[in-house]
């Protein structure tokens, strides 16, 4: 034979013996030195003896990438070995992003997982069964003396990564999700059905960075330097509503082996969208105008000072000026619309009947909205008012004085430019849309003009 | 179509449900109130430290006196959800919506074109001889009978449901039922009911068809005495942490409920078709016949024989559907009605192997 | 790269409560259902539309989210989801829970639409919107149920869109006032690929991953003084730690799928759900997204998402235009 080195021929066959030995001296210490079954056992462990049982074994299990147990336990079908360098280099984030730093998975029966703890003995660096996808001739003469059993022996460990059906599968339980990959979604034929399968390699790198991050020693020395505001050389992460996903419940090792040793806790970064619901807003008592308020939110406050600074800029007076001005004045309406919503959601109705509520009556109107629905006698002339509609002419009046204010600052500004804010507030489409509708729902009289009605 | 021979069940099979109900919400006010309840407040869940008693057996490791003593002098405490009337109000709301949709007997998804085709035309047959009448004044009788309250209905005073027929937004007809004047153990009705559960019966019926989309309110109003404790779903909470509480109730949005499924479950709890029957009374429409808090399925696919030796018939779902449709063995009526309301039910039924 | 498709109108079907919709949007995410799911929608109630004949297509669909709870546990770091049931075998033993997170949500959805439909007079839309809606109602939204609207913000309307700039940004700013409060999902590829470049800068080997993970987390540092003046002060000085400041509400999103396996002809694998589609395996990929409250979008087009396939590269892709503003009329941050 040519090419054959008897040195890594040895150390091979060296690593599978002492694989073997350490296994069956495992076992034989778990027997009586007088066990009948000692011999029988020594006898399996033989290598050629075991390796013919093990190339027969090692179709019970398949090494995978990805995996449909997780989508639904009770799902069979096709597994898939996909190794990352070999899929597509996309700029989304998927399982070819781990490169050549990927752990893979087994799924199939457990009693044969020994058969892949040999495979993944490393030699020389890299794991038997790298070296026999490579067709390495050296190990394929440590595997036997005999040169055909060696390679079908070889061909059966290689067979560990293909999927165990000939035909590929899906499930009744598996996910499976029309796509429209052509133009028109009436046309049955533009579909393309993809079955996504979970991928065990990618979750497992997550896995471990979560955890590390979690409970490993760098980050509790952060966490520990925060606590008692010290200087530290590095952060820690913290990922904020994270959840964890159970698969296999009590039996994880029935999804797969990388799920087994991840305890079938699967982590779940979180996609959610604020809550605006969970920042509490305060009730604006013992103040007689909440402007002042909304005029120190972080927005408001940068906007009116780019709308300050560019009339401190002396602008010619053109379309473009005006279409800026009335750009960032829209803005600041918008803002004031967003403020009221949030309180008028959040507070509860009424809240204004509260003795420390000093608002001035328009901001009541405006910010208790629902209030004016009660059938509460004592709020008959709450909603009389609430129904006249001269308020939001009132908060018009109010963010026009706040806005001169906020820029008037070092710019003076005239009554006629006062009164085209007030107008623009008022006579918002929206805003009149808006209370147009709440009029109707509770009934009262239609006669205010809306933007609508004028144009 | 191929022969018949040569038929098989799909091996992807799937239903949606055909009646969807809302999650059912609970307010408190009083009794005298119930016709403007719009106003009432919402039921909330608060959190409870309770005592627990020393239950389970020491081992006998732990029968040490003075470990026995200090297990005793550290009781177990424990805390818990419980949600109640205010001391104010005396009757409890649960309001919801169902949707009742056609369609019943297409599948979402089939991968047999042949089976397809024969499941239709066998639901057709079904629907075309007896309508949904059978089924829908079943349904309609849940909704009468406020089953869907669960434990809340046990030791109420009165209860009253009031059912809603929306159209638009709006309520185009409405009926009222005394729920306790209806029985929860059969679906005879009574004379006084009868107009009323008759009419619901019929929409139910007319949606189910797909004549028309029904939207139905469901308000219930339970007269339950003042502060009583009031029952809310509960959660299930896998890997409870240590320390956590062991029983968290369901709220949406603050506001205690029944989760939907639970509702729904209790609608669908019409199937008296079983073997057994004659005792449990009703249970719900399950494919196995299964019962979930019995820990136990009255539908078993292999039923084992009777007193005589005789095997008894299979009546689970798949049996019956794969008899009906591949055999051409026609269920008798009362089993044919189980296997249509297993279709308005919806699920996964693919014979995949 | 394909980009939006051009709509003449927008068709809002605003404050939809929807029940029990799927809460885990990807074996990686949770907390809101993906993207491919509303796509899927827009499909699927393109298909029940058909039946009217109606002359309107449906070809990009936008997600504002005004409320959402999940079903998950709170108070602890680490959330796990409420289930409802305990599902039993036939023979009435327990069998393995199948861990499903549902959620309730409150979104308005906006289709991009085009077609004849512009010539049609108010009431002839009215009664196109109607009729959506009401098929929508009896369609799953990400795998859950439609409550009936509760006022008068839940009707359905379209907008026609082009005309003069002016009309446009006036419709537009009228919209979004609607649509307050709430959060519109948009594309921040943007972001993904320059903290790559970044982390790269300092390890060559970072992966896109790495980088995925690295925005969806509060990165803690300790804020060093700029510079030690004085070394040998004796007594420590006070740190204050801060999380790096974050653009906006960013989040990690599933953005569609790409393929493990060649496109298989249809009736190739067995199991499938029909015998006449070609078929693949699959699995999710994710980007970056981020919540924007509509009042500071300044373009009906930034909400906007579509789809595009790669049949060769197998590339089944989620795509929204959004590019974050530079301009100073326009959004701040979310």
């Amino acid at each position: 034979m040519t090419g054959i080195s008897n040195e890594r021929r040895a150390a091979f066959r060296n690593a599978i013996e002492t694989f073997l030995t350490d296994r069956l001296n495992g076992k034989l210490d778990k027997l009586q030195p007088d066990d009948p079954k000692r011999d029988e056992l020594i006898a399996q462990f033989a290598r050629e003896a075991w390796l013919a049982e093990a190339a027969k074994r090692v179709a019970w299990i398949q090494v995978v990438t990805h995996t449909l147990k997780p989508i639904h336990p009770d799902a069979r079908g096709t597994n898939l070995f996909c190794v990352p360098s070999e899929l597509k280099p996309r700029d989304e984030v998927g399982s070819h992003a781990l490169g050549d730093a990927f752990s893979s998975d087994v799924v199939g029966n457990a009693a044969a997982l020994d058969v892949y703890k040999l495979l993944k003995l490393e030699v020389s660096g890299r794991s038997l069964l790298d070296w026999l996808q490579e067709c390495d001739l050296d190990l394929l003469a440590a595997l036997s003396d005999d040169a055909e059993q060696a390679q079908n022996w070889a061909d059966a460990f290689r067979g560990i990564t293909t999927p165990r059906s000939a035909k590929p599968g899906s499930h009744t339980l598996a996910k499976q999700i029309y796509w429209l990959a052509d133009e028109d979604p009436a046309d049955d034929t533009a579909y393309h059905l993809l079955a996504p399968l979970y991928s065990s390699t990618l979750a497992h790198t997550v896995f471990q960075t979560i955890n590390e991050d979690r409970f490993g020693e760098a980050g509790k020395l952060a966490r520990q330097a925060r606590r008692e505001h010290r200087d530290h050389e590095t952060g820690y992460h913290e990922y904020p509503s994270l959840a964890v996903q159970k698969f296999g419940g009590t039996k994880p090792q029935n999804i797969s082996q990388l799920n087994s040793e991840r305890g079938g806790n699967n982590y779940l970064l979180a996609s959610s969208p604020p809550n605006w619901k969970t920042q509490p807003v305060k009730a604006p008592l013992f103040v007689d105008s909440v402007f002042p308020f909304f005029g120190r939110i972080a927005e408001v406050r940068q906007t009116a000072k780019i709308l300050r600074d560019f009339l401190l800029s002396d602008p010619p007076p053109n379309k473009d000026t005006r279409d800026r001005r009335t750009a960032l004045i829209d803005r600041l309406i918008d803002e004031l619309v967003d403020f009221a919503h949030s309180r008028q959601a959040t507070l509860s109705a009424g809240w204004t009947r509260n003795l420390n509520c000093r608002l001035a009556d328009d901001e009541k109107l405006w910010l208790d909205p629902r209030r004016a629905e009660s059938e509460d006698a004592a709020d008959a002339e709450f909603c009389s008012h609430w129904q006249w509609m001269d308020w939001p002419m009132g908060i018009g009046r109010r963010f026009g004085n706040w806005l001169n204010h906020a820029l008037g600052q070092t710019l003076p500004l005239g009554d006629i430019e006062g009164r085209q804010w007030r107008d623009e507030l008022l006579l918002h489409t929206e805003w009149a849309g808006v209370l147009h509708h709440q009029r109707v729902a509770a009934e009262a009289p239609t006669y205010i003009a809306t933007r609508g009605a004028k144009q | 179509m191929a022969k018949k021979e040569d038929l098989k069940t799909a091996s992807v099979l799937a239903f949606e449900r055909k009646l969807d109900p809302s999650d059912a919400l609970f307010h408190a006010g009083n009794w005298d109130m119930r016709s403007n309840s719009t106003g009432w407040s919402a039921v909330a869940i608060r959190e409870k430290s309770v005592r627990g008693t020393i239950s389970n057996r020491l081992k006998t490791k732990d029968q040490d006196p003075a470990k026995l003593d200090a297990a005793i002098e550290n009781p177990n405490l424990q805390t818990v959800d419980v949600a109640a009337l205010p001391s104010d109000a005396d009757t409890l709301k649960v309001s919801f919506t169902l949707r009742v949709l056609g369609g019943t007997g297409k599948p979402s998804a089939c991968n047999d074109a042949d089976y397809r085709n024969k499941l239709v035309a066998t639901v057709h047959g079904y629907t075309e001889t007896n309508g949904f009448g059978e089924l829908a004044r079943r349904y309609a009788f849940n909704l009468a009978n406020g089953r869907f309250l669960w434990r809340n209905r046990i030791g109420a005073e009165q209860v009253e449901v009031h059912v809603a027929h929306l159209v638009g937004g709006a309520a185009k007809e409405s009926w009222i039922f005394d729920a306790l004047s209806l029985s929860l153990r059969s679906f005879e009705h009574r004379a006084k009911a009868g107009a009323a559960l008759d009419a619901l019966a019929t929409l139910i019926a007319g949606g189910l068809a797909g004549e028309q989309h029904v939207l139905l309110e469901i308000t219930a109003f339970v007269r339950m005495g003042a502060g009583q404790e009031v029952f809310p779903s509960q959660e299930l909470i896998l890997d409870r942490g240590r320390g956590d509480k062991s029983k968290t109730l369901y709220a949406v949005g603050g506001i205690a409920g029944i989760h939907s499924q639970k509702v729904g479950n209790a609608l669908r709890t019409i199937d008296t078709w079983y073997d057994g029957a004659d005792e449990l009374g009703p249970i719900a429409v399950e494919p196995y016949g299964s019962v979930t808090t019995q820990g136990k399925a009255y539908r078993q696919p292999n039923p084992g024989k009777d007193e005589n030796g005789k095997p008894k018939p299979k009546q689970d779902f798949y049996n019956l559907l794969h008899n009906w449709i591949i055999k051409d063995q026609i269920p008798e009526l009362e089993q044919q009605h189980f296997v249509i309301a297993t279709l308005v039910r919806g699920g996964v039924f693919g014979e995949a192997g | 790269m394909s980009t939006l498709p051009h709509s003449d109108g927008l068709l809002v079907l605003p404050h939809l409560r929807v029940q029990n919709a799927n809460a885990i949007s990807s074996p990686l995410t949770h907390g809101f259902p993906a993207m491919t799911a509303f796509l899927g929608l827009m499909w699927a109630l393109a298909r029940r539309l058909e039946r009217h004949d109606f002359p309107l297509a449906l070809d990009s669909i936008g997600v504002i989210c005004h409320d959402f709870e999940e079903q998950v546990t709170s108070g602890s770091y680490v959330k796990t989801f409420c289930l409802t049931r305990n599902p039993i075998d036939k023979d009435g033993s327990t069998v393995a829970i199948v861990e499903e997170g549902r959620m309730h949500m409150e979104i308005t959805l906006a289709f991009g639409v085009s077609g004849g439909f512009v010539r049609l007079d108010r009431e002839a839309q009215a009664a196109i919107v109607k009729a959506t809606l009401e098929e929508l109602s009896c369609m799953r939204v990400a795998g859950g149920s439609v409550l009936p609207g509760r006022d008068w913000r839940s009707r359905p309307e379209i907008i026609l869109l082009g005309g003069e700039t002016e009309d446009m940004r006036r419709s537009f700013r009228y919209l979004r006032r609607r649509w307050l409060p709430g959060f519109a999902l948009v594309s921040r590829d943007d972001l993904l690929r320059d903290r790559l470049t970044r982390l790269r800068e300092a390890s060559p080997t970072a992966t896109a991953l790495d980088a995925l993970l690295d925005l969806a987390r509060f990165n803690w540092q300790p804020v060093r003084p700029e510079s030690i003046a004085n070394e040998s002060d004796a007594t420590p000085k006070r740190v204050e730690w801060k999380p790096e400041p974050r653009d906006g509400w960013i989040v990690p999103i599933p953005v569609g799928y790409g393929a493990l396996s060649e496109l298989f002809p249809p009736g190739h694998v067995q199991n499938a759900r029909d015998g006449k589609t070609w078929f693949r395996f699959v699995e999710s990929l994710y980007s970056i997204g981020q919540w924007v409250s509509p009042h500071r979008l300044t373009d009906v087009n930034q909400l906007l998402w579509y789809a595009t396939t790669d049949t060769e590269s197998g590339l089944y892709r989620c795509r929204n235009d959004y590019v974050a503003d530079t301009d100073d009329t326009a959004p701040l941050s979310a």
